[in-house]
């Protein structure tokens, strides 16, 4: 979805789904609702979460400068909403250390001045005319749905009794 | 040997009524019957469906009514790519039971000529890997060393066509998957320019980065597949209304190009002497043959690989959260509330290539990281891509190594992934520019393992490029030969 990841507005989770005081502005340190900061996108519009389930959470274990940073696996990978197993997260840190350490050959270049490109070209909005088209049949579009019933996708129960 | 006719080959046989598409199309199912279990290629097969189609291609040819001059060849599919009621896994356990429920707009336009579409290619888990091993449906073997990777992710559409299971083959390339396999198993590899082809019914991987394309068995081949699958598209907004050219009749203009030697990949550590020497050869070619030789430096270039691992993993990141087991593909049994569904459908169902690519997605995109690592790659980018571009006002072609190496053992990289990632350190940044380039076969390392060259074209280039990769294979046989399979 090249449109998301180009769009520029950018807005905090809280901004989008709260009222109230603006998130603090801390480049390199995430305490809060910051980190659901991406490239244009929300992270809460990929996985919507319940409200607060994020607050004081680090992200982050130390400031970051490019020779003093720290993945933590754990909460990245909550975020990617992926359930890790100890295995991959004892070996998922190792390396991942590893090729930040390469990728920081990055902070070697001197990009002052230089616009950042989200495309190899220019990309323009393409228009089409409002004309209905044929889509998929319910069956069809649901064919791949892993539960189904009476032409709706199930979910567990979302919303609490309470 | 029909399974080792090019497409022009099997063409003319057609024209001229010496074959019928059901000979050519049961000659294709035989061999791929013969060698499948060494190699390994397909994730599965229709053979029925495969003789179905070619049977009313034979009906076709019969009446003079052949929908193109390929009109019953078949074409196998990487399983990246959507064809109606067939499956698409993408390599992975998340969509093992997924039906694609429409055509892929290149696949519209192969049946359209006619052409039949041929299997389920393996390779890397979502296109995430150099090698073919991260597939969940096992690694595909090298046709010329079955103990050797054949490349990744198009591994399984590179080596196909190289033990002649497939005439031609689609692929997927976002930072080397069709260049990097073709070289690693002798073949022709061809990424076209970003927007060239519409990307339409193709599991997105890293959507700026991303582009379908053609591998064969000469450049002639390729060429014409690509005049097929090319041109704009309503489906896809990044397709470019700029018209398709005749690749094929294109690709056979000579004239004294100007072939620009990427300096920095030609000094950089860990380039193999066998890989050096036979670009060297390469060289020498179009400079005996009235080509000037032009020394081109792109001085950011080397800083190409981790901007890419940046900028490919953050849009995968993105892409991949549509796999959250609601709409689609595996959803967990251990999973009793939607947070559930997401974090335990995602963890068995993916990988654990495409799990550390997320993570690390995830990670140049948080907050605090955002600037210093995505925002940079992306300007790192404008920067490769503005080098590249200055570049081409003094040459018409860049030239390059495809790999550093020929194909590597199985299992040598699996458990180092950063070493997996420096395999694709020439091939990453022409993806990051759009630019179209070609792998073609220039020869053999001391292991007798296939090396490629890498050409790399303007914007749009694509007559030159493919004209000037044919002006080469044109005197040299490295192309026509097969791997003792």
């Amino acid at each position: 979805m090249p449109s998301l990841l180009r769009s520029p507005p950018r807005q905090t989770f809280k901004e989008n789904h709260q009222s109230g005081e603006p998130f603090k502005k801390n480049k390199f340190l995430s305490h809060d609702n910051t980190l659901f900061r991406t490239g244009g996108i929300l992270l809460t519009h990929i996985f919507p979460l319940p409200s607060g389930s994020f607050q004081n959470r680090k992200l982050i274990q130390s400031t970051m400068t490019p020779k003093k940073r720290h993945m933590n696996v754990d909460a990245i990978a909550e975020l990617a909403r992926i359930e890790l197993t100890d295995g991959e997260r004892q070996r998922f840190g190792e390396q991942l250390e590893k090729i930040l350490d390469y990728i920081d050959i990055l902070q070697l270049i001197n990009v002052d001045g230089v616009e950042p490109s989200a495309h190899a070209f220019e990309v323009v909005n393409v228009w089409r005319k409002d004309v209905v088209e044929t889509s998929f049949p319910p069956e069809v579009a649901l064919q791949n749905a892993p539960e189904r019933k009476d032409g709706q996708i199930c979910v567990p129960k979302i919303v609490d009794d309470a | 040997m029909i399974y080792y006719q090019t497409l022009k080959d099997l063409s003319s046989a057609l024209r001229i009524n010496s074959l019928l598409p059901s000979d050519i199309t049961a000659a294709f199912v035989g061999r791929t019957k013969a060698t499948g279990k060494a190699l390994h290629s397909f994730i599965c097969y229709d053979e029925a469906d495969a003789m179905g189609q070619a049977k009313a291609a034979d009906l076709r040819w019969k009446s003079g009514k052949n929908l193109s001059p390929y009109d019953g060849i078949p074409i196998g599919i990487k399983d990246m790519i959507s064809v109606r009621n067939q499956p698409m896994a993408c390599g992975s356990r998340m969509l093992e039971n997924y039906i694609s429920p429409y055509d892929a707009t290149v696949i519209a336009r192969l049946r359209a000529a006619g052409m039949i579409i041929w299997g389920r290619l393996n390779m890397d888990e979502f296109a995430m890997g150099s090698s073919t091993e991260t597939s969940a449906f096992g690694p595909t073997q090298n046709p010329w060393n079955l103990s050797c990777v054949p490349g990744g992710s198009s591994g399984g559409s590179a080596a196909a066509v190289a033990a002649g299971q497939t005439c031609v083959a689609l692929g997927t390339d976002t930072g080397g998957s069709i260049r990097q396999p073709a070289a690693f198993c002798g073949i022709v590899g061809l990424k076209p320019t970003y927007g060239r082809v519409s990307r339409y019914g193709v599991t997105a991987f890293a959507s700026s980065l991303d582009q379908v394309g053609p591998l064969g068995r000469s450049v002639e081949d390729v060429a014409a597949i690509l005049a097929i699958i090319g041109g704009q598209d309503s489906y896809d907004s990044t397709s470019v209304d700029i018209p398709i050219e005749d690749y094929v009749h294109a690709s056979t203009v000579e004239k004294p190009w100007r072939v620009g030697i990427l300096s920095e990949f030609m000094d950089g550590d860990g380039l193999d002497c066998d890989v050096a020497a036979a670009i060297g050869r390469v060289v020498q070619f179009y400079e005996s043959h009235g080509c000037q030789i032009r020394p081109v430096s792109l001085p950011n270039v080397k800083a190409g690989l981790a901007a890419y691992y940046i900028i490919a993993t953050a849009e995968a990141f993105s892409n991949l959260a549509r796999f959250d087991g609601i709409r689609y593909g595996h959803r967990s049994k251990a999973a009793t509330n939607v947070a559930d569904i997401y974090s335990k459908s995602r963890a068995e169902g993916f990988g654990e290539e495409v799990k550390r690519r997320i993570i690390l997605g995830a990670f140049v995109l948080s907050g605090g990281f955002h600037d210093a690592y995505y925002t940079r790659a992306q300007k790192v980018r404008s920067l490769i891509r503005s080098e590249y571009m200055r570049a081409f006002d003094d040459v018409d072609i860049i030239l390059s190594p495809t790999t550093p190496t020929a194909a590597f053992c199985e299992h040598e990289k699996c458990e180092d992934p950063l070493a997996m990632y420096l395999n694709d350190v020439y091939t990453v940044t022409v993806n990051m520019a759009g630019l179209p380039a070609i792998s073609i076969p220039c020869g053999f390392d001391n292991n007798h393992m296939p090396i490629g060259v890498q050409l790399i074209g303007r914007p749009f280039g694509e007559s030159d490029l493919l004209a000037a990769a044919r002006f080469y294979e044109k005197a040299h046989d490295f192309h026509r030969q097969h791997p003792p399979l």
